[in-house]
């Protein structure tokens, strides 16, 4: 059941119905969506409140994940909060658009419930949303339900920062959070409409003021855009820690960092890092860890792009050991997460022992027990 | 409606002038025509010559809104806009500008799903028969016979029927209109304009580039496709088709002017067999005799 009221209150949601709940308080204007396992039922629930008029809102029922973010990004240069969701080869098959709305700077909202590429397989990794880390999109991964809703608040307001003005990507594991239900605390839309104020769009198809969006650039045009889009990602390093600090503040979640650290550091040998659901799970492996006298701590990516490097930089100087678990692959190479924080470690010449592995693709069951192993061996 | 000709001559100048098009170029005859005869156009072009002629960034020869998107992305950016300007309250009228590949080949599906949903959209395709853009390779559009960088033999296929696929979508209209005859084609758009929905126009839009035809004959081109029957001229209003006048009139073939003098203008054509002309003519035909079951 999702419902929200004045106050805030506690219901048993799944990922997708937060995400959906999250959408709702955020109020777009425009919805364009194609449905595809695991991310169906957010679109599904979404297409209920609009048309039982919970939702005032226009949903566009397109005909492929292509044409939804084509009608996302005209919507948005129309002037309106925009909203989609995908999953795998429904992000692959939007990726030209999806490359389009990044490098033009469209403030798009999508959550990208993880799934696996081909052969045929729904059940979740990475690889999806990792072949998009580059498209110039900022990237979330959450870890449960209540981060899920919260990240998705966040990244209106994040997307549509003046000094940011870029799409976001909220990436939650499908089926463990999209089909699970947790408890998720749900806040009243008056305290929402209060942190997220209504979209002030920076650029708008106008026709009292022409100008051509996206027209034939040469490489002196292409370089200035491509400097602002990292300027932009910079911008962003400063200003989401400042967003999630407000939003913690309001309704006590999330934390004011782009990283999650579950554990002491400064009395921790070493240092797991994974993604989403894993990274959760490896908190359940601490204790254990602990029963046998390894002190550990989790260090989590809650942003991976931009890649948190300060934070991240600041974690791992306090731990002599480091163990990367990656849920995708590049292939030819390693572990995505695992080369940059490799890249990380280099440039700052923090001298602690690395290692990575390769877990949970396709769907693979990852347990706090074998997370728990995996250390051990290295210790 | 009728339109005189000062009101042509007094439209707002909707393209500028330094703008890349060739000599001679159909789709600026046509995209001046069209746009001019809109209120306050928003106006999405796809990866085709449109998105090349209107210069580098930051100029523009386009003066008015214009969406730049991906090649099969025209018709969902444009239902992007048209809703979204809906609930803002702006009164937009949301224009799809394409080419023929955009239309009849790569985005297909883009606007075959915002036809369905008949988004407020006025969706014109102008037609010059093959990628103009890309150097003349072969379109669904390209007639049997002729030669383009892909089909250096002629293209031994028939022409794909847009309209008539158009038609299957019950949409509430649909238009043929050529540079050839500008007031017609003004004519139809303004009436298009009075309409909502999804609505179709189909542009006959010579290009003396790609076809090897004199530049300085591009509006009597747009002419023989017509008066040769090689162009039909006609309306779809809720489902019933209604020949244009210039059309009817050369409804009976052996009323229409040889089309040997439509191909022989251009070097696209210059390798056909009286053997290929004739598998042509019966395409052409063929297609007169389908589009005439619907009126």
């Amino acid at each position: 059941m999702v419902q929200t009221s004045e106050k805030q209150k506690i219901e048993l949601l799944t990922g997708n119905e937060s995400v959906a709940t999250a959408v709702k308080l955020a109020k777009p204007q425009v919805i364009a969506a194609y449905p595809i396992t695991p991310q169906t039922t957010i679109v599904e629930t979404l297409s209920k409140m609009v048309a039982e008029g919970e939702l005032d809102c226009d949903y566009v029922n397109v005909e492929s994940e292509h044409s939804a973010m084509g009608a996302a990004i005209g919507a948005s240069l129309s002037g309106v909060r925009t909203f989609t969701a995908t999953s795998a080869h429904g992000l692959l098959y939007m990726g030209e658009l999806v490359w389009w709305a990044g490098l033009t700077r469209i403030p798009i909202v999508m959550p990208v419930v993880n799934r696996s590429l081909n052969p045929w397989n729904i059940w979740p990794d990475h690889q999806d949303s990792m072949s998009f880390r580059d498209a110039g999109w900022i990237q979330f991964y959450a870890k449960n339900n209540q981060e899920v809703l919260d990240l998705t608040l966040c990244a209106f307001k994040i997307a549509e920062h003046h000094k940011i003005w870029m799409p976001v990507m909220v990436c939650l594991d499908g089926f463990i959070l999209s089909h699970t239900s947790a408890q998720v605390s749900i806040p009243s839309q008056k305290d929402v409409d209060e942190f997220l104020p209504p979209f002030e769009p920076l650029a708008i198809l106008d026709p009292k003021d022409p100008f051509a969006h996206g027209s034939l650039t040469d490489s002196q045009g292409i370089w200035e855009q491509r400097m602002s889009l990292i300027d932009g990602f910079e911008n962003s390093r400063v200003i989401i820690p400042k967003i999630f600090a407000e939003y913690a503040e309001k309704f006590g979640k999330l934390g004011k960092n782009m990283i999650e650290i579950t554990g002491d550091i400064n009395s921790a040998d070493i240092a797991i890092m994974a993604l989403g659901t894993l990274g959760e799970e490896a908190e359940q492996a601490l204790e254990v860890l602990n029963e046998k006298g390894i002190k550990a701590v989790v260090v989590r990516l809650r942003v991976f792009r931009p890649f948190p490097r300060k934070e991240l930089i600041t974690a791992l100087k306090k731990v002599s050991k480091v163990l990367v678990i990656d849920r995708a692959v590049s292939f030819g190479n390693a572990g995505q997460m695992a080369i940059e924080v490799q890249a990380e470690l280099y440039t700052h010449k923090i001298e602690i022992e690395f290692h990575q592995i390769i877990r949970g693709l396709g769907g693979m069951d990852v347990t706090y027990m074998e997370i728990a192993a995996e250390v051990e061996k290295i210790m | 409606m009728s339109i005189k000709i000062p009101q042509l001559l007094n439209r707002p100048d909707v393209l500028l002038r330094g703008n890349f098009a060739c000599a001679g170029c159909g789709l600026s005859i046509a995209y001046r025509t069209t746009i001019s005869a809109l209120e306050n156009p928003i106006v999405v072009i796809p990866a085709c010559c449109a998105s090349v002629i209107q210069s580098l960034h930051p100029n523009v020869t386009y003066n008015v809104p214009t969406l730049n998107i991906a090649f099969a992305a025209h018709a969902s950016a444009a239902s992007g806009i048209s809703r979204g300007k809906k609930r803002r309250g702006e009164k937009v009228t949301t224009v799809v500008w394409t080419g023929d590949g955009g239309t009849y080949d790569i985005g297909v599906s883009t606007w075959s799903g915002a036809a369905e949903r008949n988004e407020d959209i006025l969706h014109c395709c102008y037609d010059n028969g093959f990628y103009s853009n890309t150097g003349a390779q072969r379109s669904g559009a390209t007639p049997r016979g002729a030669v383009t960088t892909t089909t250096p033999t002629g293209k031994t296929e028939k022409r794909k029927s847009i309209t008539r696929i158009m038609m299957a979508h019950d949409i509430p209209y649909i238009a043929t209109a050529s540079v050839g005859y500008p007031r017609d084609l003004y004519t139809k758009v303004k009436k298009a304009a009075q309409i909502e929905g999804y609505r179709f126009i189909l542009i006959d839009a010579p290009c003396p580039t790609g076809w090897n035809s004199d530049p300085a004959i591009t509006r009597e081109l747009g002419r023989l496709a017509v008066q040769t029957g090689y162009f039909p001229l006609f309306e779809v209003e809720n489902g019933k088709l209604t020949f244009s006048r210039r059309s009817e009139r050369v409804r009976d073939p052996e009323r229409r002017k040889p089309l040997e003098e439509y191909l022989s203008k251009q070097g696209r054509f210059k390798q056909m067999t009286s053997e290929a002309i004739k598998a042509l003519s019966k395409d052409l035909q063929r297609e007169w005799d389908l589009l005439a079951r619907f009126e």
